[in-house]
């Protein structure tokens, strides 16, 4: 973290030391520019044509634009870099960003031997501080200020020429005054006012719509971004829900793994007591039995990839031996065909899938005297379906979209049930479908591929 | 809002700049000096030097005027003593400009060193002196006060826009110097008057 943020110091200190150099020797560099604006002024004298003076209004323009502009930008990056270390209070980084900017054109200025023009300057300076705003997430600040700037200045820029301004103190240096004199003796003041005009309004127009650009863009990223972590968070959320969910139904087992473990103690007892020597190899081999069975359970528990090629059968007793009927009003119907083909799953974990789905149909509520489930088992092609139908009250086509969504729960439950089971379900490479309709009732069907031997 | 309402204060301070910067000295034509709109008679007699006095763009305004007023002229922006051999005008075009005397490789304190040799040759030499100047207020900064300080007590006869004379300083130093001055709305209106000098 902190080399980096050294790594971006040392970037934005050349990228000073570099526009730094380029604003004070920018009009060394370009002297023979300026020098073509007084020749282009003395032939546009000479020739009467006033094009002359719109090129070398032109000329002056874009210098003076490019040398604002590096010089604004250096003292950003001088900012920047400040602010890196003081956190300077914006008001005042402003407030110095403006004098420094005055400061060093009355400097390269002096140097140079240039004029510079003040009111234009400050006023495109004010106006760049109003528009370029510094923005958290962007990679490249300087590159937004360099487009900004360069726009505000050269708009500005053409107020200079303008002999309407005059009177406004616009356009006071060398090549501005002489073009606006040039331009009144070459009756051309109106042509010079025009272009003035017509060049300012659609840059400045321009600088404002590349701002609100910038700005929205801003705007936009915040929000993805902050999307972005809500949904990261309510992902975590979710997991985490899902996570304790598996632990939840871990542990509601842990029961059945007393069966076995009873199994064993009784044994053992007899063993002890027992004088038949040949009963003792019966009772052993049951206990072998009831260990192998504790392993499986176990390995089912902890492992999801722990699956067995299972009979249907074996899967549906299990299922009714846990189903929970302490309601009168309840009718279970389970209906299986014979010779199903097996299937090749985790057991305990898809028993646990198919009692959430029947606890589903059992806690919705219903508008007739008696809940009736009705569980059929079947095959269909090569799977085997295990169809779950109830006569409830139903879901409705706008809630059906949801119900898979972890969380999301008609019923003032956790919400968790039927997207742990459809996950379970899949996991096995089983599918589940639900059809509902609104006071008839719900289908589930359960899917999974059959297996011959 | 994309801009906050608070940054709209800065408008205030736009404000107060273009308050600061207009020109709130409006020109008052009543000067007390001798003031013509053209000479009665001429002064001058052809042939004229064009010269510059700070090098300003200018002097080939005035240089194009006396094309077109058929006046028989040289145009030499940096004439030096020897070129007012059979001169019998020379007419300062007075306008600083650093640009320019850059592009001529120029210093002030030479061109103010030329402008006086020049001055003190036309003064042995009774050769007549024209001042003109038509730069307006912008045109006036210090360097083109001190050449007008200059030349203007030693001519015979100044043209100034109005606007140059703002705060009349121009009009003073030919007051106190009892030199004719004619005072043009703007550029153009010129000719008549420089006109006048010699026809």
């Amino acid at each position: 973290m902190i080399e980096t943020q050294n790594k971006e110091e040392l970037k934005y200190a050349l990228a000073t030391l570099f526009l730094v150099m380029m604003a004070v020797f920018f009009p060394a560099v370009t002297e023979e520019s300026w020098f073509n604006m007084i020749v282009k002024i003395r032939e546009a004298i000479t020739t009467g044509d006033s094009g002359h003076l719109i090129l070398s209004a032109a000329s002056n323009n874009f210098l003076h634009a490019v040398q604002s502009t590096l010089i604004f930008l250096s003292i950003s990056c001088v900012l920047m870099l400040a602010n890196s270390q003081l956190k300077i209070n914006q008001s005042i980084s402003y407030s110095i960003h403006f004098a420094a900017f005055i400061g060093m054109n009355l400097l390269v200025g002096y140097w140079m031997n240039l004029p510079w023009e003040p009111l234009s300057g400050m006023l495109s300076a004010l106006v760049a501080l109003l528009l370029i705003k510094p923005s958290t997430n962007d990679n490249y600040p300087l590159f937004r200020s360099a487009v900004l700037s360069i726009q505000i200045f050269f708009s500005f820029s053409w107020l200079n020429i303008m002999p309407a301004l005059s009177y406004y103190q616009f356009g006071i240096s060398d090549v501005a005054t002489s073009i606006k004199i040039t331009s009144v003796y070459l009756h051309s003041t109106s042509v010079m006012n025009f272009m003035g005009l017509a060049f300012f309004l659609p840059m400045f127009l321009s600088a404002i719509i590349t701002s609100i650009l910038f700005l929205s863009h801003d705007r936009n990223i915040s929000i993805a971004e902050e999307n972005f972590q809500k949904e990261k968070t309510l992902d975590a959320i979710r997991s985490q829900a899902m996570e304790n969910r598996f632990y939840e139904e871990i542990n509601s087992l842990t029961h059945d793994l007393k069966t076995p473990l009873v199994t064993i103690r009784g044994l053992n007892s007899l063993l002890s007591i027992s004088k038949d020597i040949g009963k003792i190899g019966d009772y052993t081999e049951r206990i072998e039995n009831a260990v192998g069975k504790m392993s499986e359970m176990i390995s089912s528990f902890l492992y999801d990839s722990s699956r067995q090629l299972l009979k249907v059968d074996e899967v549906v007793q299990y299922v009714r031996a846990q189903i929970p009927i302490e309601d009168e009003r309840l009718n279970i119907e389970i209906l299986a065909d014979n010779n199903l083909p097996k299937i090749y799953v985790n057991k305990i974990r898809v028993v646990r899938a198919l009692i959430n789905l029947i606890e589903n149909a059992i806690v919705v509520p219903h508008t007739h005297d008696f809940k009736e489930i009705k569980i059929e088992v079947m095959k269909k092609g090569d799977d085997v379906q295990i169809i779950i139908t109830d006569n409830g009250i139903g879901i409705s086509k706008e809630k059906l979209d949801k119900i898979w969504i972890t969380g999301y729960s008609m019923n003032q439950t956790s919400g968790l049930g039927l997207s742990f089971a459809k996950k379970v379900i899949e996991d096995n490479e089983g599918t589940i479908a639900l059809e509902s309709e609104s006071g008839i009732g719900t289908v589930v069907t359960v899917s999974f591929p059959g297996h011959a031997s | 809002m994309i801009f906050r309402i608070r940054t709209l204060l800065i408008l205030p301070v736009l404000a107060i700049l273009l308050y600061l910067f207009s020109t709130n000295s409006p020109l008052i034509r009543n000067v007390n000096a001798h003031v013509i709109p053209t000479l009665p008679r001429p002064i001058a007699k052809e042939t004229i030097l064009v010269t510059s006095a700070g090098q300003s763009t200018d002097t080939y305004i005035i240089k194009d005027i006396s094309n077109k007023l058929m006046i028989h002229n040289f145009f030499m922006p940096q004439a030096e003593n020897e070129d007012l051999e059979n001169i019998n005008t020379i007419v300062f075009v007075i306008g600083y400009s650093p640009l320019s005397e850059k592009v001529n490789q120029l210093s002030l304190e030479t061109e103010l060193i030329r402008i006086e040799s020049l001055l003190n040759y036309a003064s042995m030499n009774d050769v007549t002196v024209i001042s003109v100047f038509i730069g307006g207020k912008q045109r006036r900064a210090s360097e083109t006060d001190e050449m007008l300080e200059n030349i203007i007590p030693n001519s015979h006869y100044i043209i100034s826009t109005f606007e140059g004379d703002f705060d009349h300083f121009i009009s003073e130093l030919a007051r106190q110097n009892d030199i004719p001055l004619t005072l043009v709305e703007n550029i153009t209106d010129v000719s008549e008057p420089f006109a006048s000098a010699f026809r």
